[in-house]
């Protein structure tokens, strides 16, 4: 960085002045979209949100869905068998060979039965088509009695046209649970022979292996299938799944598991809830409601015997959510860090363009400063000019005295002189000649004193360059020249007041300054009022920057607007009867002009006179 | 001309008695009186406003002088002038032949001349021999 005149400290001003703009300036266009980012995620989650749980929804409701619409064909073939007309030969193992064709081609076409049984009033096994693990149908002559087992007993009170539908279990032979389980749904339907006379049932049995495979398929959450008492059928942990069914296993309930959950969950039939930041969604499946639509034959619906309602609940926990906002927010973060580098670069190039107008006003401000002091360096010069224009106008001014002086003063005497030396010439005799001396030697006379007086006035002139200049102390010289007139003052009772409590020391010649206040101080004196008690007041001040002596009299006064023009000029006199040649003021009024000092003057005849000295920049 | 009566307010005592003797020269008949300032003239002046016969012909005055000045006083001169029962002639009589103080002198209409001092005995005849005269008046210088 070329330093064009600027000094190193204004650059490290510069610098730090950069760094905050940019800041700034980040500050500035970064916050908003910082802000929208938030919003962003925040409105984003909760889109995704709603959307998760209408689609958890609607998958559950598909599940539920594929249970009625698999189990439906089961009620319609159980209906299908009731109606059948079987007699009551066909309910004795020994008769009932001839059912084998029909009963056989229907099981195998419905692969998802396992069983397909006719069970006596006793409960007793009387015809019985099993599906073979390879899927080979197989009549079965190894009957069993089922008279202890739940589903006989739940169904000897079926009447006509009724259906039963058992909950969800395992298979069971000969009363021990069939491994590997085999989990299954029976359809149990009564049959009447031709007179209404009770034979006994149907029973098939549904294996719900398949289904319960579609069920668990395509999950993307934890998917969980309950019974109405809360065990498990479906759940991601398979060791649940009929726990309650399998005695080695340690029963365990979704009750047992979230007990307040349940509670929660239980109240409405579809819904979702968050639970410790998990999201729960819930739907019911009541077998005899759903079941129930289903049409048999001309318009009459299944009468649905069944305890079973189901209720299917996707889980989906914290962390799983969690990832799924993770990723959404590490792509804003990923976006925010790409603003962030674009503004960066902005505000750094913007700050930079900133910082060079800075640079630039600052190096401008330089050369106006440059350039006042060149200003004040020409008004010096100027001020140095006018000082001098002053002093010479001044010596104009004096030079013109001075001639006016010799025009007038010394030209009347010397006319008088030539006038007097032609009448002498002319003179008669001795007598009269002689009587024209005195008058000679008076013109004479007055000639010497205004040769003097010329002389004093030119030597004040010429001496303004060699004129000691020394420290004054103002009290002494005044009580010295005071001292002068001691008697005058006693005789005649003048009060002297004194004040210098402005300045009380200058540096101006000591003569001369002894000679303005000798000359005020016996002007003062001289023109006092007889008629009242006199004071002279000499007091210090200062004006404009400028020290200020100021001799006021409370004598009798001037007419300033009759003699204002020529109080300080020579031979002028305003008191008639009063001693006095009109040189004393015409000598102050050099003598301080001479070392750029001023005098003016106030007055009010019969008031008193005020002369006040301007010290013109004087120490 | 026998009978002219001057006026001569200076306070130049010598040039007073010069005047004196040259006018006594020139006429024992023709008085001549005198001030030392305009402000005693004035005073005179003021006392004989309507005694024509104290009143003088001719007044030559001097320009400076204490107390009060040629100037002044015919300023004062001027505010009495239609009480004054008499024509009278002044003249300015100064040592000064600045252009600028004859220049102002023209301008005042009470002024009948300028005369330069010194003034010799031809120049007081030359300017009785004028009088009275309603032109201006200087003697050569």
């Amino acid at each position: 960085m070329a330093s064009d005149g600027i000094p190193k400290r204004d650059l490290t001003l510069i610098a730090l002045n950069l760094l905050k703009r940019l800041l700034l300036k980040f500050v500035k266009y970064y916050l908003p979209i910082l802000i929208l980012s938030v919003l962003a995620v925040l409105w984003l989650y909760k889109m995704e949100q709603e959307k998760l749980i209408s689609l958890q929804q609607e998958e559950l409701s598909n599940k539920k869905q594929l249970i009625v619409t698999l189990l439906k064909p089961m009620i319609a073939n159980l209906y299908y068998w009731e109606q059948y007309g079987f007699v009551e030969s066909d309910f004795d193992p020994d008769k009932n060979a001839h059912l084998d064709k029909k009963i056989g081609d229907f099981v195998i076409g419905m692969d998802s039965y396992s069983q397909f049984r006719l069970l006596d009033l006793s409960g007793k096994e009387v015809y019985r088509i099993n599906r073979q693990d390879n899927g080979k149908i197989v009549k079965s002559l190894a009957l069993q009695d089922k008279s202890n087992r739940d589903y006989y007993q739940e169904t000897t009170g079926l009447k006509k046209n009724q259906i039963y539908l058992s909950p969800l279990n395992l298979n069971q032979e000969n009363g021990i649970l069939e491994f590997p389980y085999k989990p299954m749904i029976r359809g149990i339907a009564p049959i009447f022979d031709a007179q209404g006379t009770k034979l006994g049932t149907v029973v098939i049995n549904f294996s719900a292996e398949r289904f319960l495979e579609l069920l668990k398929k395509d999950n993307l959450y934890s998917f969980i299938l309950l019974d109405r008492f809360g065990n498990y059928l479906v759940s991601k942990d398979s060791i649940k799944e009929f726990s309650h069914l399998i005695p080695s296993s340690r029963d365990v309930t979704f009750q047992e598991e979230f007990p307040d959950l349940m509670d929660s969950l239980g109240r409405v039939a579809t819904t979702s809830l968050w639970h410790k930041g998990d999201l729960w969604i819930k739907t019911e499946l009541d077998f005899k409601t759903e079941l129930a639509q289903t049409p048999l034959f001309q318009h009459k619906f299944a009468d649905i015997r069944t305890n079973n309602k189901w209720i299917l609940i996707k889980h989906l926990d914290s962390a799983t959510l969690n990832a799924r906002l993770q990723s959404e927010i590490f792509s804003i973060f990923l976006i925010n860090l790409l603003a962030i580098a674009v503004i960066l670069c902005l505000s750094y190039l913007e700050a930079k363009s900133d910082t060079s107008k800075r640079k630039y006003m600052l190096a401008l401000e330089n050369i106006n400063k440059e350039l006042e002091s060149k200003r004040n360096e020409l008004e010096n010069k100027n001020n140095e000019l006018a000082t001098i224009q002053n002093k010479l106008e001044l010596r104009n001014a004096q030079l013109l005295e001075y001639n006016n002086i010799v025009a007038h003063n010394l030209r009347a005497p010397t006319t008088s002189v030539s006038a007097l030396v032609s009448m002498l010439k002319e003179a008669k005799d001795y007598e009269e000649a002689k009587s024209y001396f005195p008058k000679l030697q008076k013109v004479t006379r007055a000639i010497n004193t205004l040769v003097d007086d010329l002389l004093i006035y030119v030597r004040i002139l010429n001496d303004d360059d060699q004129i000691k200049m020394e420290h004054i102390g103002l009290e002494s010289l005044i009580t010295d020249t005071l001292d002068l007139y001691v008697e005058t003052l006693d005789k005649e009772t003048i009060e002297v007041k004194t004040d210098f409590s402005a300045w009380k020391e200058i540096k101006f010649s000591k003569i001369y300054l002894q000679s303005v206040i000798q000359n005020l101080i016996s002007n003062a004196i001289k023109y006092r009022d007889p008629n009242r008690k006199s004071v002279i007041a000499i007091r210090t001040s200062w004006e404009n920057h400028k020290k200020v002596l100021v001799v006021e009299d409370n004598g009798v006064g001037v007419d300033l607007s009759r003699y204002g023009n020529d109080i300080f000029k020579l031979y002028k006199r305003f008191h008639r009867g009063l001693s006095g040649k009109g040189m004393g003021l015409f000598l102050v009024k050099t003598q301080l002009e001479s070392l750029n000092a001023n005098i003016e003057v106030s007055s009010e005849l019969g008031k008193g006179t005020a002369f006040k000295i301007i010290f013109d920049h004087y120490e | 001309m026998n009978n002219l009566s001057f006026l001569l307010i200076d306070d130049d005592e010598i040039f007073q008695f010069i005047m004196k003797n040259t006018i006594a020269e020139i006429s024992p008949d023709i008085k001549i009186e005198f001030f030392t300032d305009g402000e005693k003239g004035i005073d005179f002046l003021k006392q004989n406003l309507g005694t024509a016969l104290n009143l003088p012909d001719v007044i030559l005055l001097d320009v400076n002088m204490p107390f009060m000045d040629g100037w002044e006083f015919l300023n004062e001169y001027k505010s009495l002038q239609t009480e004054i029962k008499k024509d009278i002639s002044i003249y300015l009589l100064t040592s000064s032949n600045n252009p600028s103080d004859i220049a102002m002198a023209k301008e005042i209409s009470e002024l009948s001349g300028y005369l330069v001092k010194p003034i010799s005995k031809e120049g007081i005849k030359n300017l009785i021999g004028h009088l009275p005269t309603s032109e201006w008046y200087h003697n050569p210088f």
